[in-house]
């Protein structure tokens, strides 16, 4: 069967319901109560991925570690998702996501430039596919 | 998103490879961050003036990022990453089509930005695959 396909694409599906949840509730209220209640609304999942792990997150994430994931909670599910939010309510839901969801530009264009890693036809491809998208998307949003 | 895992999620990766724990410990650092500083900053009435419905679709919105990030790495136990992360890829496709369908009264979809969108796609999934 072809369970980690399906569940892949539920992955797709429940994140790309987010913008429409948000475009339609957004104009009634603002980002950081909306960030508010989604962070609440996800304390039961966590605590049950804290209880129900088989292994103590003590005995198998270092300290250093924990450092590092605690960072990317504050970058991602804070600040990332304000300015997500405020993306999708100023430019629609159907504009912003695929600006939103171009990020892998930005991380392989730093790791060609920082980290020196090779570039390859598919790279190649892959940027100008973005680049040639957000062109689109932009410049319809100046019209 | 997750799927574009960051230097910083690498970083914790290569130190404990518990990448479901690592989300969490995230999720859970970003709640309690986040809402000290909303408690701090006296936005409490805030929280309290939103119409009901709205919560609940918030609510909803915080649910599908976590679910979502739970499928996942449900989905790496079966197939590997460069396999899951273009199939997440398609999350735009997905706003594209519920637009459409649900927020007639809000946008109009154009033909461009169903190609810009489809042009996005492809590079993700070209540059994740």
């Amino acid at each position: 069967m072809l369970y980690g396909e399906c569940l892949a694409l539920i992955s797709a599906l429940l994140w790309g319901t987010i913008p429409i949840l948000v475009r339609k509730s957004l104009p009634h209220s603002n980002p950081s109560v909306a960030v508010v209640f989604g962070l609440l609304a996800s304390v039961p999942l966590l605590l049950g991925v804290f209880f129900f792990h088989p292994r103590a997150v003590t005995d198998v994430v270092a300290p250093q570690a924990a450092v590092w994931f605690a960072a990317v909670g504050i970058l991602g599910p804070c600040l990332g998702r304000v300015f997500n939010y405020i993306g999708v309510a100023r430019l629609g839901a159907a504009r912003a996501t695929p600006l939103i969801n171009s990020s892998p530009l930005f991380t392989t264009v730093l790791a060609l430039v920082f980290l020196r890693e090779q570039i390859t036809l598919k790279i190649l491809l892959g940027i100008l596919f973005i680049v040639g998208g957000i062109v689109v998307l932009g410049g319809q949003q100046r019209t | 998103m997750l799927q574009h895992q960051s230097v910083l999620v690498k970083l914790g990766l290569r130190i404990s490879n518990e990448p479901l724990l690592g989300a969490s410990i995230g999720m859970t650092t970003s709640t309690v961050v986040y809402i000290t500083y909303f408690l701090l900053t006296g936005q409490l009435r805030h929280l309290f003036a939103v119409p009901r419905w709205v919560g609940w679709y918030f609510a909803l919105a915080g649910l599908c990022s976590t679910l979502g990030v739970f499928s996942f790495f449900a989905a790496l136990q079966y197939i590997p990453a460069a396999v899951v992360a273009p199939l997440t890829a398609a999350a735009p496709l997905v706003t594209l089509v519920l637009s459409h369908f649900l927020l007639k009264d809000m946008e109009r979809i154009t033909t461009v930005d169903v190609c810009g969108t489809i042009l996005i796609v492809i590079g993700v999934v070209l540059l994740l695959g």
